[in-house]
């Protein structure tokens, strides 16, 4: 009795010790790391929030001012229209031939399927393969990342394209109403690149009669763009980060759309019909 | 004669190092130890944990709140923009041109055609000069315009004069644009 009492005297402290050992080793020791990770964890996600939370700052900031911006808004949505809107253009179009003396003799628009340019949706050569292509104009170009779209090569996410028409527009006038109605052509309050021109001088047909008419044959592209409901996520950080607006553009568009005319000045300083 | 002695304090030589009574106190000590310890690291990775999942609960609802629809408006009109400095990048400007190009036609020759297609970047035209002498002066003349890269001279013929006399040289010359030639 006497040496079993003294045996677990013996035995009961290292016997302890050791299962303490191993409840640590098993139990505490992963608890313990794993609360270490929780705990960095919380800091940099908190980190992450207070970010986010000054993002969301800035952007709503950024709000307050857009909804000032009145005068930018219209003037970026008339040069970049959510839709096609060809009705509108051609009766700016007409409004501008008239000023400048020309007569239009035909107007032709169809969609443009595909582009040099490197933002249009189906560019040529290249980078994008958009199914929004393809479809109705309620689709939008923008719908970012998930709108089903892929970029090969990884150049460029659909949306960031536009959509456009092609316009080709036959007019008679003579070479100051021509020039003149090319300097009209350059500030419209839609965006339109010419494509094309071909100038031939007497429309008339009859050979050996010259008169000052010239037709004009001009390829037109207009664009525009649906309205984006979700936005590419650069453009999200872009903003987030306290960028602000391209403000630059809107500059720029301001001195196209908004330039003083100056009637080209034809033969006063060397320049000449060369119709003529 | 050998003499002993004892050098063990005569108290420490009956008390034994660790009783019965101390040794299990030590034993329930120690596991008591342990097990708070455990509860209490268990306590705390728990109150990080919930912690970390409002957290979390915040970070997906301000992402929400940016990525929704509060923003984008913004979004778009940021997009429009920077798709509208690429359009205005490639506007070209023609009445600048054909005023600069003008300059570039002595009096004796004159247009009959004028094509250009962004595609091709190239020029071409064709017209009548009064004689070979002043087509060779005209492709000389074109070809020190500053905008054009090159300057082809695709064919010419002779043209009798008609009822009005405007006989001459008919010409084809195609110009190679440089790109920034018609954009500002």
């Amino acid at each position: 009795m006497v040496n079993k009492i003294t045996g677990i005297k013996v035995l009961i402290v290292p016997v302890t010790v050791g299962i303490s050992l191993l409840v640590s080793i098993l139990f505490v020791k992963p608890a313990f790391d794993d609360m270490q990770t929780q705990r960095k964890k919380r800091s940099e996600i908190e980190k992450q929030l207070t970010d986010l939370e000054g993002q969301n700052k800035k952007l709503s900031e950024l709000k307050a001012k857009w909804d000032s911006m009145a005068d930018d808004k219209s003037l970026v949505e008339g040069a970049l229209p959510n839709d096609a809107s060809m009705d509108s253009y051609i009766y700016e179009l007409n409004e501008r031939a008239s000023r400048s003396g020309i007569l239009i003799n035909s107007v032709s628009a169809k969609e443009k399927t595909s582009g040099l340019e490197d933002y249009f949706c189906g560019k040529e050569k290249g980078a994008i393969v958009s199914s929004a292509n393809s479809s109705s104009d309620d689709e939008s170009s923008g719908n970012g990342a998930g709108s089903g779209s892929k970029a090969v090569g990884g150049i460029q996410p659909s949306s960031s394209c536009v959509k456009g028409y092609s316009l080709d527009l036959v007019v008679t006038g003579n070479w100051e109403q021509i020039v003149n109605f090319f300097k009209y052509l350059e500030d419209t309050n839609r965006m339109a690149n010419i494509s094309s021109i071909a100038i031939k001088s007497n429309p008339s047909g009859q050979p050996g009669e010259s008169n000052d008419l010239l037709s004009t044959t001009i390829g037109l592209s207009v664009f525009y763009r649906a309205k984006s409901e979700v936005s590419n996520s650069s453009i999200i950080s872009s903003l987030a980060s306290g960028e602000g607006f391209e403000e630059n553009v809107i500059k720029k568009l301001n001195n196209i759309v908004f330039s003083p005319y100056v009637a080209p000045s034809i033969s006063e300083s060397g320049e000449r019909n060369i119709f003529k | 004669m050998v003499t002993n002695i004892n050098l063990v304090a005569p108290e420490s030589e009956n008390k034994s190092p660790l009783t019965g009574k101390s040794a299990l106190t030590f034993s329930i000590l120690l596991i008591v130890v342990v097990f708070l310890a455990y509860g209490a690291i268990l306590y705390f990775g728990n109150s990080y944990s919930k912690q970390n999942s409002e957290v979390q609960r915040s970070i997906t609802q301000e992402k929400a709140k940016m990525a929704g629809q509060t923003y984008s408006d913004l979004y778009d009109f940021q997009e429009r923009l920077i798709l509208l400095d690429k359009v205005t990048n490639d506007h070209a400007y023609w009445d600048r041109f054909f005023r600069d190009f003008s300059r570039y036609f002595i009096p004796e020759v004159r247009l009959t055609d004028f094509s250009f297609d962004e595609k091709e970047g190239i020029l071409d035209v064709k017209g009548i000069a009064a004689n070979f002498e002043m087509l060779s002066r005209e492709v000389i003349l074109l070809k020190s315009y500053p905008g054009s890269e090159s300057v082809e001279f695709k064919n010419s013929s002779e043209k009798t004069s008609g009822e009005n006399g405007q006989g001459g040289v008919e010409f084809d010359v195609t110009v190679k644009l440089n790109d920034s030639v018609l954009k500002k």
